[in-house]
């Protein structure tokens, strides 16, 4: 085993992060026998061989992401719980506590430091960070919905449908993952969520003609009336030709076969 | 390259913006998983390690002080929760160095058909594996996860010389178990 004089030096060479001159001292100590080249030379080697070690992958089936954002998601309504029976706190205190004078000489304060705010315009450069984050949140969320899309429990499925809803866009993979939810989730509330969600995000044709397809090739009663009452939302009369072939089903509910009438009868 | 820094991040979570713990889950749990399983060489361990981490972040979070390097704060959470982990669950897990490398299964080892390189890392795993934790964890931070001197004495709450020493005495351990290992492996 090499001794430990050089230290310093022999642990800085094999990180190359020695400076020209301690550089100079080292191969001075090499020349000389100080340091021992062949103990070096080994030490090296094995300091490369440990890099031939493969960095770990995650496996394709870890269940890491779906933990880790099922704990963000109750974290989250642990805390927006708490900040409303503090809010609640707050509000009961206030009225208590204040006159109204006061609370209107506070928000007057707090409105002119909003209008002074945007006398502030924020740089280029902070707009472009503030863009950056946008989009690594919109990423984010989405890898979070997808996550837990995949998830054996509904409700976390249920959590993943409910992200979406808080997505600013829809593109194809969130709507083509929304669809697949809306037609083949076992559980009826998680595909009736997949309902409400696709609709608020009915500006992309994609999702606007998925419902429409779906319409045909749901079984639950619920999620029936459910598309029903979308369609009627989105005014889309596209969807007759589809509830009409639904009700050629001879052993439809009848609350249901009401329901898609109504809204035929709307929809035309 | 990040259009927020990871201590912002962290800031804004230790304020209330919960979301962004997802951005820097995203930006570590990589290098996390690596840094555990190459201590425990254990898939469902360090997937546990390192959701107990982020864990620890949600629920210290308001304790967070910017003060240094982002990972090195990250890193010491892992160091101690690796500590804490063993320590509670005590005879229940393996420890690595008690790992019977013959009998692991599947894309660990295979004893079949190995080329040279195949057969090196699996030496080197068993190398390291006989290395005390601490030797073991100051390699894989420096070689692995890239930290400099200051950052690991700031992980390892040791002074950089101290570090220094340490990556020596592991490396030239780690040379030693290795030729012990490879004379073996050739009788």
């Amino acid at each position: 085993m090499m001794d430990e004089t050089y230290t310093d030096l022999i642990v800085g060479h094999l990180q190359g992060t020695l400076t020209s001159t301690e550089e100079e001292q080292f191969n001075i100590l090499l020349e000389n026998g100080r340091i021992d080249s062949s103990e070096l030379k080994q030490l090296e080697k094995t300091y490369l061989e440990m890099g031939s070690l493969e960095a770990p992958e995650l496996s394709s089936n870890s269940k890491l992401h779906g933990r880790f954002y099922s704990m963000l998601e109750e974290e989250k309504a642990a805390q927006s719980a708490k900040v409303t029976s503090l809010s609640t706190v707050w509000i009961q205190r206030l009225q208590h506590g204040f006159s109204q004078y006061k609370i209107g000489y506070a928000a007057a304060i707090f409105i002119a430091g909003l209008l002074a705010g945007n006398l502030f315009d924020l740089s280029g450069s902070q707009n472009q960070k503030i863009d950056n984050l946008t989009t690594e949140v919109y990423q984010m969320r989405e890898i979070m919905m997808m996550t837990l899309l995949e998830n054996d429990s509904s409700s976390d499925r249920l959590k993943a449908v409910n992200i979406s809803s808080e997505l600013p866009r829809t593109d194809d993979r969130v709507a083509k993952a929304l669809l697949q939810t809306l037609n083949n989730d076992p559980n009826v509330n998680v595909r009736i969520a997949a309902v409400d969600a696709l609709t608020n995000h009915a500006s992309n044709p994609n999702v606007r003609s998925g419902m429409i397809d779906a319409i045909t090739q749901q079984e639950s009663p619920l999620v029936q009336i459910a598309l029903a009452d979308a369609m009627i939302t989105l005014q889309e009369n596209g969807a007759v030709d589809q509830f009409k072939k639904l009700l050629e089903q001879d052993d439809m509910n009848y609350n249901v076969r009401d329901k898609i009438e109504h809204t035929i009868l709307a929809l035309n | 390259m990040d259009s927020t820094s990871d201590i912002d991040l962290m800031n804004m979570v230790k304020n209330g913006d919960l979301d962004k713990l997802g951005l820097l889950f995203e930006r570590y749990h990589r290098r996390l998983f690596g840094f555990f399983y190459r201590l425990t060489w254990c898939r469902d361990s360090s997937e546990d390690l390192v959701q107990g981490v982020f864990e620890r972040i949600l629920k210290y979070r308001s304790s967070y002080t910017s003060n240094g390097e982002f990972s090195t704060w990250i890193f010491s959470i892992a160091r101690n929760h690796y500590h804490d982990y063993y320590r509670k669950n005590g005879s229940n897990v393996v420890e690595p160095k008690e790992l019977d490398w013959d009998a692991l299964p599947g894309e660990e080892l295979q004893e079949n058909d190995q080329s040279d390189e195949d057969c090196t890392q699996r030496l080197i795993r068993q190398a390291l594996q006989q290395l005390d934790t601490e030797k073991r964890q100051v390699l894989i931070l420096s070689r692995f996860e890239g930290l400099k001197y200051t950052e690991i004495a700031e992980v390892m709450n040791c002074t950089e010389g101290a570090v220094k020493v340490r990556v020596f005495r592991a490396l030239n351990e780690l040379k030693g178990i290795l030729t012990v290992l490879k004379k073996k492996e050739e009788i």
